[in-house]
């Protein structure tokens, strides 16, 4: 046993491999990035466990579950909104079931630091049907993880460790405890084509097994001692996630009230019965949506008590939970925080000085000046902050890949000129196919591929596809010969950048231009070391 | 124990490897941790923070409620701010000063700084200076850890072993300059706690610390905060902004130029004081702007100047257009400008500028600041009203109301803000006038004045072979908009300052004043020629005639004083040489008598040295000769003169002015009064002295040419005298450098609580080329003179009578009581009582004439009755005794107001016409006259008395008698009060605060009194 100073998603990590993962998979994406990450430098040269970026992470998902077929225990993570487009093999897998343990990580981004959106991927769970562990601190972390794949192997479903961002990027003492010799999963008779062939004959047949199985999750997560309950005074509180550490803090030493730390999902029904019958106000202190507090209160409540939460007002419903916010809903604390200094000009994080993006927005707008209703679609990544003044380069931001589609939609509404920007890591992502569309009906938009040939946002983290290897894969989607093009985003190339674009703009049908210029981050750093050490950047994906 | 840290600064700055550091010394304790980290996003230049928690229990929460902190760390100011609401009331804040400004709306700097310094427990230190000092600017994290750590329950080496833990893997050069940083970073935060505690201000103490030497930052113990208020003032431009002026300088220098062009002096601005200009780009005659550079500009419009060495006032040359910013437009108006000062001379190019929307329009709203380099006084600054007004208003106002100036050597930011306080360009910028709004913030003016001072100390001096020296430096005007200043316009020279010269031994010019021995050169045995009066005079004073010596060849004896025959014949080394003889010899005699070894010092007579045509080589060669001698071992001798009367001494028992008894009587076997004369001019002091008559100097010194002794040498060893409480002083020119030496001089001698009268005479305007800025024009070297006199602690007069006046009062007054300026007056005449009410304030003076309280005025009724007058007049002030009124009766008033509390100083006066008085020159010898009984009350009183006589001629004996007595005496009631004002206002500022305050709370004042306490002319800390 022994003690390390690890971040939330590094404990996970460290849990994964001391539970003998033969293989992690990920596509990067704040706040999961540090997970495979942190794998991937501690298994390095060891030669025991495959850790290789994914295209995106419905095919890391894939890749996972591949290997859990296979009989060997997996690890994937990605953030709460990758896990939408890994949605398709996620649901379809808790039929298949797994056969080498398989643990699904996802990081929720409650108060969209580096996110589109806050949704809450506990209902993930819910809706495939697999059980959801949700750890409260670093510590936690690495336990749950372990235990995850034993859970996995024992109900032979992938399970779900739900984090939240201020959970995985904060750090704290963890015990680590590594396993004596590595882990042998159950081998079984392989392979079960019944079972992972989801034809509706044996797809119906899965299902019912799905459903059946839900009994046996349902007895364990009563039992198991991941769930805390201490019955003490009338007053009840339910906390999970991190949201129990706010309200220890609130509550110090306080053992007035009475507990109930819920860390699975699905819910230990008869704790919070218990709960229940011994409080007359229950207060449900959750991280992310009001998962917890809606299933208890139903449609119509309960009857002779009060629940308060999310929903009740005494929390906001959006944004991240604080202590302060926490303790104020608890009532804990009349102490009235020290004056803020008033009308600080905030910081908003910018495109960096010599950034090629910024050069290929000036580009862009300097070409299509005469036509003040353009549209420009955009994506996710760095160059999304191409939204913000001086540029205001950036009309859209939607979804991973979205540009592509989203243009070619606005050109068939007759939309003109019709520009979109993608990075060359997210269009390797989900930018392929919607291309291919728009090149079979050469759709009149103007398509730039932003190739700096890093996934820059999150960290630096090496791409798919770039420089010829991005040509020919676009040429290899129908891009037509005559209307690829390739610039230098370089402000000495201005005004030959402007001629270009005006010109393929001007062209009818679809264009694609690749500005190519490496990242002034990776230029000025030498390749960092992707242990904690360092900030690890990260990203809106 | 529990410790909870925010930690904050700007995405890039290292703020979780300063986590890292406390999170690796809080493991090896095997303490808890929490450390809360914001990753992505915020990443790209924007605002980063970590909350960094450790205690010896089990923590729960991963972020720190509000109030909680212990510590915010900041690596950057503005970020420090940030999360105050985290902050215990007794926490601790600790913020590098250093601001990253990557936003258009980043606060003045000044403001940042001061809102930390409101904390009462905070640290503020340069921890990019300390870094680099440290050996790698990147080292800044490790600074603050380092000033962190006297916050922690760490031992100092537990945490600076885990700063060189985590560099270990990056060498031990890399682990070395972590260290010291780390080091470094925990002596500056515990020497600006200490520096603070002595009652250093917070800018102050982060001076000292940022001059203090790289072995004191790194030394086991922290260095002791004594005398940081010291440095300050005479604090000069250090660092990295030194090096910054010194490249622009320099890069301007190597092109030949001499003018700095509008764009160098904006960098200068910004380079020293981080005084944001506008956005501005230079476009040389042969380059073009590009479409992209252009649009960077904000606004609509931009702002196009020529820039040309030839075109000074740009605006009445025609050369600035504002235009849109439109490519095409902007392009042609470039290449027309070009055009049109093509013939004008040599034109550079054309600087871009941002166009700045001023705060306000209009007249009052912008200013101006320039420093200059003086032959006089070294570098100098002004400041006032800026725009196209600047010297219109200078000329007009009265001194030191448009403009404030001061030499910078030994004026300090804060003095000069104090200053431009009282300047109508503060009062409109500050908006404290109708229809003003405030402009700008006192930190950002305060910020400008110390970044243009320090630039003045070390740039406007001579540098000898450092780099280019600055001639002159200004902005006119800075704009200004959310309080903070814009330079819209700006000049610079260059030049080569002068020297100072060598100092002078001043041992010898002691010996001067009062010698043991004394030779005469130039005596005629046949006539009386100035020689011949000179050692007549010298006899007469009673010099010992043993150590009195002629230098003669081929006589015995001249009017009984032993001869020799040359220098070197001398029985003894004299202490003093009077050389009396023509001018052509001055050369060959100064070689003489250094190389003769027996002469400490010199007073050379001749005239006719220099400041006739076809004399100035003569005097050329006289000052080689004198620095020559001082090149000897023993320093050669000391001169006075030439062109001088030399020296009335009298503890030295001579006197070396070749006037005859007829003509002065020098009133020699009077004591000596306690004052003393200075002056360029010997004739200036004979007409002061024959004025004066009874004035009795200890010394008097003509001081001529000052081809080595100068005026500033004399002021120097004159004032330190015991002897001596008031001195005046008559200046006509400086020796380079000398106006300096006098001011200090002055400064030395006011505080030691003695008084200094100063006349300047030469008072042309100054030479206005065409080449010559603003601050030459509005802070010449008269003005600046003026100013800086007064600051020093003189008391400027403007005439030749007020300097009379004054002098005659500070000898007389000097041991008086001075309680503050409430001035009793009385008079034998109506017309008096009126002048002297309706004197009472002038432009550098206001005293008050206070209404009697109910007991003093019962007094005076009781005095008046009796003397039969309470029917005719009326017991108050200023006292209308009329002309029934006898010297008795004048006498018991004159008592009644001196032992009145509610009056500070009296001043009488009686038309000596009336004939219920003895005033004739029969009747002043008799018993019970003014002569007698003035004496007697001036003697008695502690509190300043002067008497008034206005009348002709035939009352010159009384007012001679009464004088001679050391009463003294005007011949005009106004004059009176205006000289008395002037006198009391220098001398009892201090106590006048102190009056204001019993008034106010012990009764009500008559109106007067009020407003004249709410306006006095000396200034007080706003």
């Amino acid at each position: 046993m022994r003690s390390e100073l690890l971040l939330g998603d590094e404990a996970v990590a460290l849990g994964a491999i001391h539970a003998g993962i033969a293989g992690a998979f990920s596509y990067p994406g704040t706040p999961a990035t540090e997970v495979f990450e942190c794998v991937a430098a501690l298994t390095k040269g060891t030669g025991n466990v495959s850790a290789y970026w994914s295209a995106n992470e419905k095919v890391a998902y894939e890749e996972a579950l591949g290997m859990s077929y296979a009989g060997k225990r997996a690890v994937v993570s990605m953030k709460h909104v990758g896990l939408n487009v890994a949605a398709d093999p996620f649901i379809n897998s808790a039929l298949t079931g797994a056969n080498g343990g398989l643990v699904l990580v996802v990081a929720d981004d409650p108060g969209m630091h580096s996110s589109q959106n806050e949704q809450d991927s506990r209902f993930y769970g819910e809706f495939a049907q697999v059980p959801v562990l949700e750890p409260s601190n670093q510590q936690e972390c690495y336990d749950f993880t372990r235990e995850a794949f034993e859970l996995s192997e024992r109900v032979r479903l992938p399970v779900m460790v739900r984090l939240v961002m201020r959970l995985a990027h904060s750090r704290a003492n963890v015990r680590v405890n590594p396993p004596a010799k590595g882990h042998q999963p159950p081998q079984r008779p392989t392979p079960a084509p019944r079972d992972w062939t989801l034809v509706p004959s044996n797809a119906r047949r899965r299902f019912r097994h799905l459903l059946d199985v839900q009994e046996v999750i349902q007895q364990h997560m009563e039992h198991s001692p991941l769930n805390q309950l201490t019955l003490a005074g009338h007053r009840g509180i339910i906390a999970s996630g991190i949201a129990y550490n706010y309200v220890r803090e609130a509550l110090g030493s306080d053992g007035q009230d009475s507990l109930l730390k819920i860390c699975t999902y699905p819910l230990p029904v008869g704790l919070i019965r218990k709960l229940v019958d011994h409080c007359n106000e229950i207060y449900v202190i959750e991280e992310g949506y009001p998962f917890i507090e809606h299933r208890l209160n139903g449609l119509l409540g309960v009857p002779g008590k009060t629940i308060r939460g999310k929903s009740s007002g005494v929390l906001p419903s959006s944004g991240e939970l604080t202590p302060d916010l926490v303790a104020a809903a608890l009532s804990r604390s009349v102490r009235k925080p020290p004056a803020a200094v008033g009308d600080l000009p905030g910081r908003p994080p910018a495109l960096c000085k010599g950034c090629p993006h910024a050069d290929t927005f000036k580009a862009m707008l300097d070409a299509t000046q005469g036509y003040p209703d353009r549209i420009l679609f955009s994506d996710i990544g760095c160059y999304t902050l191409g939204c913000l003044p001086p540029y205001e380069a950036v009309h859209t931001c939607v979804d991973m890949g979205a540009s592509i589609a989203m243009a070619h939609g606005a050109a068939q509404a007759g939309a003109f000129p019709v520009l979109c920007t993608i990075g060359d890591s997210t269009f390797t992502h989900s930018g392929m196919t919607p291309l291919i569309g728009a090149a079979k009906h050469d759709a009149d938009i103007t398509v730039f591929v932003l190739d700096n040939s890093t996934v820059a946002m999150t960290g630096m983290q090496e791409t798919m596809a770039s420089g010829n290897k991005l040509i020919e894969l676009l040429r290899g989607l129908g891009v037509p010969q005559e209307h690829l093009h390739v610039l230098e985003p370089l402000p000495a190339k201005h005004r030959q950048n402007v001629e270009l674009i005006a010109r393929e703009v001007n062209h009818r049908g679809l264009s694609v231009i690749v500005a190519q210029r490496a990242c002034v981050q990776t230029k000025r750093k030498a390749p960092v070391a992707k242990k904690a050490a360092e900030p690890a950047a990260a990203g809106t994906k | 124990m529990e410790k909870n840290l925010i930690l904050a600064g700007v995405g890039g700055q290292g703020i979780l490897t300063v986590a890292r550091a406390i999170s690796i010394a809080a493991l090896r304790r095997g303490m808890h941790l929490k450390q809360a980290e914001v990753h992505g996003m915020s990443q790209r230049g924007g605002a980063v923070q970590s909350h960094l928690r450790i205690a010896d229990h089990e923590l729960s929460s991963d972020l720190i409620p509000f109030g909680q902190a212990d510590l915010i760390l900041a690596v950057e100011p503005l970020e420090s701010l940030r999360y105050v609401q985290y902050l215990r009331e007794d926490g601790v804040l600790i913020a590098s000063t250093n601001p990253v400004v990557n936003i258009d709306n980043y606060p003045a700097i000044e403001q940042v700084l001061e809102q930390i310094a409101r904390y009462p427990r905070h640290v503020l230190f340069d921890a990019d200076q300390l870094a680099r000092a440290a050996g790698s600017p990147r080292a800044a994290n490790i600074v603050v850890v380092g000033a962190a750590s006297l916050s922690l329950d760490f031992e100092p080496r537990e945490l600076e072993d885990a700063v060189a833990e985590m560099f270990a893997s990056k060498g031990p050069k890399v682990v070395a300059v972590n260290r010291r940083a780390f080091r470094f970073g925990r002596n500056a935060a515990a020497a600006y706690l200490d520096g603070l505690n002595r009652g250093g201000s917070s800018r102050a103490v982060r001076h000292w610390i940022e001059a203090l030497p790289v072995e004191q930052l790194g030394a086991e113990v922290p260095p002791v905060a004594t005398g940081f208020d010291v440095v300050v003032p005479g604090d000069e431009l250090s660092g990295p902004e030194a090096i910054g002026v010194e490249n622009i300088l320099v890069d301007a220098y190597g092109e030949g130029r001499r003018q700095l062009y509008e764009h160098e002096v904006y960098k200068l601005v910004e380079v020293i004081g981080a005084i944001s200009p506008p956005k501005y780009l230079f476009v040389p005659r042969t380059g073009a702007i590009t479409l992209e550079l252009l649009e960077q500009f904000p606004g609509q419009q931009v702002v196009l100047k020529v820039v040309s060495p030839e075109v000074v006032h740009k605006t009445e040359a025609k050369g600035i257009r504002f235009v849109s910013k439109d490519y095409e437009t902007v392009k042609r108006e470039i290449d027309r400008l070009i055009m049109q000062f093509r013939d004008a001379g040599e034109v550079a190019g054309v600087l871009v500028v941002e166009f700045v929307q001023e705060a306000e329009a209009g007249f009052g709203n912008q200013l101006f600041v320039g420093i200059r380099a003086t032959r006089e006084y070294g570098p100098v600054i002004a400041a006032g009203l800026g725009g196209v007004d600047t010297e219109y208003l200078a000329q007009k106002m009265l001194p030191g109301v448009a403009v404030a100036k001061a030499v910078t050597t030994n004026t300090t930011a804060e003095q000069f803000f104090g200053l431009f306080q009282r300047t109508a360009a503060y009062e409109l910028l500050a908006g404290k006038t109708r229809g003003h709004r405030r402009v700008v913030s006192d930190g950002e003016l305060l910020r400008c004045f110390y970044a243009f001072i320090s630039m003045a100390r070390r740039f406007c001096a001579d540098r000898g072979a450092e780099g280019p020296d600055v001639a002159e430096l200004e902005v006119n005007p800075f704009a200004f908009r959310q309080q903070r200043m814009v330079p819209l316009d700006g000049r610079g020279r260059l030049q080569t300052a002068v020297k100072e010269p060598p100092p002078r031994p001043l041992e010898k010019l002691r010996r001067m004043i009062e010698p043991r021995s004394i030779a005469v050169l130039g005596v005629s045995s046949t006539s009386m020629n100035f020689g011949r009066i000179i050692l007549n005079n010298v006899k007469r004073c009673g010099f010992p005639r043993e150590h009195l010596y002629v230098i003669k060849e081929n006589e015995q004896e001249v009017d009984e004083v032993r001869c020799v025959r040359d220098l070197a014949a001398l029985p003894e080394p004299v202490d003093l040489l009077v050389m009396a003889a023509p001018a052509a010899q001055l050369p060959r005699m100064i070689e003489e008598i250094s190389a003769s070894g027996k002469v400490q010092s010199a007073i050379l007579i001749p005239g006719g040295v220099g400041e006739t045509e076809g004399t100035e080589d003569l005097q050329a060669r006289a000052r080689a000769a004198v620095l020559a001698a001082r090149q000897r071992p023993d320093g050669g001798p000391v001169f006075l003169g030439p062109n001088c009367m030399g020296v009335q001494s009298r503890p030295g028992r001579y006197d070396t002015f070749f006037i005859p008894r007829s003509k002065l009587d020098t009133r020699w076997s009077a004591p000596a009064r306690r004052c003393a004369l200075i002056s360029q001019s010997g004739a200036f002091i004979i007409t002061r002295l024959s004025n004066l008559e009874t004035l009795d100097p200890v010394i008097a010194a003509s001081i001529g040419n000052q081809i080595d002794l100068t005026i500033a040498d004399f002021v120097q060893v004159v004032g330190q005298r015991d002897d001596v409480d008031a001195l005046g002083v008559y200046v006509e020119g400086f020796n380079d450098a000398d106006g300096l030496a006098l001011l200090k001089a002055i400064g030395r001698i006011s505080a030691a609580g003695k008084v200094v009268v100063f006349y300047k005479a030469g008072r042309t305007e100054p030479g206005r080329s065409a080449a010559a800025g603003h601050t030459a024009s509005i802070a010449g070297d008269y003005d600046v003179c003026q100013a800086a006199m007064a600051n020093a602690g003189a008391i400027v007069v403007d005439t030749f009578k007020e300097f009379e006046q004054l002098m005659a009062l500070a000898t007389a007054l000097h041991g008086k009581q001075f309680t503050g300026c409430r001035v009793g007056a009385l008079s034998n005449a109506g017309y008096e009582t009126v002048g002297m009410a309706d004197a009472i304030r002038g432009s550098r003076y206001e005293v008050t004439m206070p209404e009697l309280s109910d007991e003093w005025r019962k007094r005076l009724v009781a005095t008046l009755k009796q003397h039969r007058l309470d029917g005719l007049v009326n017991p108050r002030n200023p006292l209308d005794l009329t002309p029934m009124a006898t010297d008795r009766a004048l006498e018991d008033c004159i008592r009644v107001m001196l032992e009145c509390d509610e009056v500070d100083a009296v001043v009488a006066s009686a038309v000596p016409l009336s004939p219920a008085m003895l005033t004739t020159a029969k009747e002043i010898d008799k018993p019970g006259s003014m002569v007698e009984r003035l004496p007697k009350l001036f003697a008695e009183s502690c509190k300043p008395l002067i008497y008034v006589i206005d009348s002709g001629p035939a009352y010159d004996p009384l007012a001679h008698a009464i004088r001679a007595a050391g009463v003294p005496v005007f011949r005009s009631c106004d004059q009176a009060i205006r000289s008395l004002g002037r006198y009391l206002c220098h001398r009892a500022p201090a106590e006048r605060k102190l009056n204001r305050k019993t008034k106010s709370s012990t009764r009500v004042a008559g109106t007067l009194a009020d407003t004249t306490a709410a306006e006095s002319p000396v200034p007080e800390p706003a």
